[in-house]
């Protein structure tokens, strides 16, 4: 079985997880450096390992709403288009491997997380949202405002 | 043109080697229309290059090949297995030819006419057995260069970058932890190897200009040929080096320049015969460095800009308001050229003149940090003027700050930093915008926190910084405060933050914190500033008369200082192998070109590598002064602040708003100034007495030394003499004491009143006080 590794973090209540091979690495956030009128999801940049990353507030990435920056907060680091994003978890769980193929995201999805999620997997028992880290960035008419 | 060469041979193998596979198809599918068409366009480059670069066989054979196809193609000729083949044997004989020309053997025809003959259309029909003409024995030959693909470079370059912040890096992490000597001296290798990878890595990406003008003769010649006219190419300075990246993206707009000077500047023959002007026009093409810019000057001696006619277009074209022709100067009007859409040439040649281009050639070169001037005048001719950086890559910059949010402008955008509290800018508030007044002159002013959409009221800017978004389109952005300067690795930034337009990247200083580099003319943009020609309201008060400064070349020191020296005593700026400085006779001194020079240097001169000193000379004397780095050329000041303290330095004057200390030319040669003085005016001294051979080898060099001419010779008259020594102290008196005789004693603390021989100072302040006696000084 070609068994998929999936990397499960949360934000309060909200679990989801990050196809593995996304994931460059899980780090601590470090300072932030606002970025002034930036895309809104942004909460602005941050050295890590001198490398700098353009942290995203998860949540405002999905649900809509002005970045919140929080310095020293578990960050998941992705790679898209050759730019390090850090998305701004409340802590990476764990990284599991799943054998079963993704099952379809339900029509009652909110249309922020309709829009990110690729399909649901299942750890557990628990049923865990995957979202695409590259559909974060999609600059959505409905989060223009 | 060797280097010409090694690119066509390059190329024609990259292609020979892509197409092999089009061929192989190509021979099943005699019909395949698009694999025909890459094997005619090979065939047809071959030929073309081939004829450029004088290569008469090579050039008959892809002749007749493509003869051959392009009947093919128009359907006159059926493929037949015999005319493939024919081709196919054409196709390797040019990769044969590839191979001889780049191992500088002689190129075999032999079989190129049975080659030929073969694709003749009753070849087949005779059935004749084609002589392929192939070698079998494979050459190997020796490589000397290899083609590596830029993006390639980019990514070692990315790397090296990303070297130097991980270096960085590990220096905070250093510094916070206790000095280990033995760690620190690891750390400094790794620094240094960084920092010499950096720079080779940066010299891999230039190029020579020359590649970029290699391809103009023919250009010229096609476009003059084309449209009856004589244009003589005039080319210098194609030894500059710029960054291979800089060289594609001046491509196209040099081209286009070119193109429009034939095109519109140089009239034809018979009109500048009447118009005074040999028949025969010359467009001179130059390239040279100036500090980290690259000046490229296209100047032809055609007509020149028709002011009027492009006036009377612009108002036409609506690009500016009639009312506002009269307040338009020469510089203005002239950058109408610029404008979208406007051409001033009535017919549209099939070459230029077909109102597109120069906006966009200008955007072009702005966008790679550039900017492009135009002098014209009626009559006498045009020359544009293209200034870009040496490369893209690594950005000098200013850091300044808003509230505690820091930013980066890039140097080359500033003009002038000015201080909002001392009064010598004011700014005033009109119609909901301001205005600066700066020395009878107003620009306007964007405010970066406001800009920002932070929450102040500008009432903590203190600088305002003016900016040159174009050349003609300045403006004033006001920061709280002006921090520092940095060498910034520029990467481009996600579009998330890159969507305002204000950015141009993101860099991550030596501090660690990620740091934006601002875009000065997407500022202009947000800010509203940059109106259209059509709206723009000319503001200028009389200007103060234009004052003829001092040039000056402003570099960083050894010791990280940044000093200016006066650009008249800088006669060279030379790299050199810092192994060639040798420290003899207390003096350094670098061994150049035959020529021995005092090298002066304020700081420690590195042992190793490559080192960039300048010569500099008074007129007569000539020292070496090593430096980091040059940074630019600029004009002095009036003010010269007094210098803080002694030294070389013959003050601090105000260079982009930051103090460079000025080199005191006088002091610099003062020490290190040859002993030219001719023998005969120097003060005589005579060395009498005790042995012979010290007084040669010992006591004479030290005289000498000290500005005598120096006589041994027992028989002249030691009263004819300005001073004489008597060497022979404590013993035998060879002569009577005298006003002008200096003795000296063998031992130390004689009784004598002589001088211990070895008492250097000693002997030369008697040998002065002497001299003075006999009323000489």
């Amino acid at each position: 079985m070609n068994d998929r590794l999936y990397l499960v973090a949360h934000i309060g209540d909200t679990r989801f997880a990050i196809d593995a091979r996304h994931v460059d690495s899980v780090a601590s956030g470090g300072e932030i450096v606002p970025v002034a009128l930036s895309a809104p999801y942004i909460a602005g940049l941050c050295a890590l390992r001198s490398r700098i990353i353009t942290l995203i507030d998860t949540m405002a990435a999905i649900e809509g709403g002005r970045a919140n920056a929080m310095e020293e907060q578990t960050i998941v680091v992705v790679k898209i288009d050759g730019h390090l994003f850090g998305l701004q978890v409340d802590d990476a769980d764990d990284v599991v491997p799943c054998s079963d193929a993704q099952q379809p995201v339900c029509a009652s999805f909110e249309a922020g997380w309709k829009r990110v999620s690729t399909g649901i997997i299942e750890i557990s028992g628990q049923a865990i949202v995957v979202i695409d880290p590259a559909a974060l960035l999609a600059t959505d008419e409905s989060l223009a405002a | 043109m060797d280097d010409l060469l090694a690119e066509f041979i390059a190329e024609t193998r990259e292609t020979l080697e892509t197409i092999a596979s089009e061929i192989v198809v190509w021979e099943t599918q005699p019909q395949d229309r698009t694999r025909l068409d890459a094997i005619f366009r090979f065939v047809h480059t071959v030929k073309g290059s081939a004829g450029f670069l004088e290569l008469p066989q090579l050039q008959h054979l892809s002749h007749e090949a493509e003869t051959a196809l392009s009947d093919l193609r128009d359907g006159k000729r059926v493929p037949d297995p015999a005319l493939i083949d024919a081709i196919l044997a054409i196709v390797d004989r040019i990769g044969e030819t590839m191979n001889a020309l780049e191992a500088g053997e002689d190129i075999d025809h032999e079989g190129d006419e049975a080659l030929i003959a073969a694709l003749a259309e009753d070849a087949s029909r005779k059935g004749d057995e084609i002589a392929p003409g192939r070698k079998t024995a494979a050459r190997s030959t020796p490589a000397r260069s290899i083609r590596v693909p830029v993006e390639l470079l980019d990514r070692l370059m990315g790397g090296v970058s990303d070297l130097v912040l991980a270096r960085n890096e590990l220096a905070r992490q250093l510094r916070r932890s206790s000095g280990d000597r033995e760690i620190d001296g690891a750390f400094d290798r790794v620094t240094n190897c960084v920092a010499e990878m950096r720079e080779t890595i940066t010299w891999a990406r230039m190029q020579r200009i020359e590649a970029l003008f290699a391809s103009l003769p023919r250009i010229v010649r096609d476009i003059s040929a084309e449209l009856g006219k004589q244009v003589a190419l005039e080319i210098d300075g194609d030894d500059v080096e710029l960054d291979r990246e800089m060289i594609e993206m001046l491509r196209d707009p040099l081209i286009h320049i070119v193109r429009n000077a034939v095109d519109h500047g140089i009239a034809k023959p018979e009109q500048r015969v009447a118009d005074g002007k040999p028949a025969i026009g010359t467009l001179s093409i130059s390239a040279r460095q100036s500090g980290n810019q690259i000046l490229v000057a296209i100047a032809d001696d055609g007509c020149g800009i028709d002011t009027g006619r492009l006036i009377a277009k612009a108002v036409s074209e609506g690009a500016i308001d009639a009312s506002q022709v009269s307040s338009l100067d020469e510089r203005d009007t002239l950058d109408l050229v610029f404008h979208p859409g406007l051409s001033t040439v009535e017919e549209v040649s099939a070459v230029s003149g077909r109102g597109v281009g120069m906006d966009v050639v200008r955007s072009n070169v702005e966008r790679i940090g550039g900017s492009i001037d135009i002098e014209s005048a009626s009559g006498e001719g045009t020359s544009f003027i293209l200034r870009v950086p040496l490369t893209l890559t690594i950005i000098p910059a200013l850091v300044v700050a808003v509230g505690n949010e820091m930013f980066a402008l890039p140097r080359a955008a500033i003009e002038e930093i000015i201080s909002l509290t001392k009064g010598s800018v004011r700014l005033e508030a009109i119609g909901g915008t301001e205005i600066a007044a700066i020395r009878g002159e107003r620009i306007p002013v964007a405010r970066l926190g406001k800009l920002l959409e932070r929450d102040t009221d500008g009432s903590g800017d203190r600088i305002a910084i003016i900016l040159r978004a174009t050349r003609s389109e300045r403006f004033a952005l006001t920061v709280s405060e002006v921090m520092d300067h940095e060498e910034l690795v520029v990467r481009p930034a996600p579009a998330g933050i890159m969507q305002s337009g204000i950015y141009a990247g993101t860099a991550l200083p030596d501090n660690g914190r990620p740091l934006l580099l601002l875009d000065v003319a997407g500022i202009a943009d947000r800010a509203g500033l940059r109106l259209s020609m059509a709206r723009q309201d000319r503001m200028h008060e009389p200007e103060p008369a234009q004052k003829q400064g001092i040039a000056a070349l402003v570099f960083d020191d050894l010791d990280g200082k940044r000093r200016a020296v006066r650009m008249g005593i800088v006669e060279r700026i030379i790299d050199t192998d810092a192994r060639a400085i040798s420290e003899s006779a207390g003096v350094t001194c670098l061994v150049l070109d035959n020529e021995i020079l005092p090298v002066l240097a304020s700081g420690t001169v590195p042992e190793s590598g490559t080192l960039r000193v300048l010569r500099l000379s008074d007129g007569g004397t000539a020292i070496v002064y090593p430096i980091a780095g040059e940074v630019d050329v600029v004009t002095l000041p009036d003010r010269i602040e007094a210098p803080g303290g002694p030294g070389h330095i013959a003050g601090v004057v105000l260079v982009d708003g930051l103090p460079v200390e000025l080199l005191d030319a006088h002091r610099l040669f003062a020490g290190h100034r040859r002993d030219d003085i001719p023998d005969g005016e120097k003060p005589s001294c005579l060395i009498l007495g005790g042995d012979r051979r010290w007084n040669t080898e010992v006591l004479g060099p030290l005289v000498e030394m000290a500005g005598y001419a120096v006589s041994f010779d027992e028989t002249t008259d030691p009263r004819a003499m300005d001073v004489v020594i008597e060497a022979d102290g404590g013993g035998g008196q060879s002569i009577e004491d005298a006003v002008n005789v200096v003795r000296l004693e063998p031992l130390p603390g004689s009784q004598s009143g002589g001088i211990y021989r070895y008492d250097r100072r000693g002997i030369y302040a008697a040998l002065k006080e002497k001299l003075a006696a006999g009323g000489r000084s």
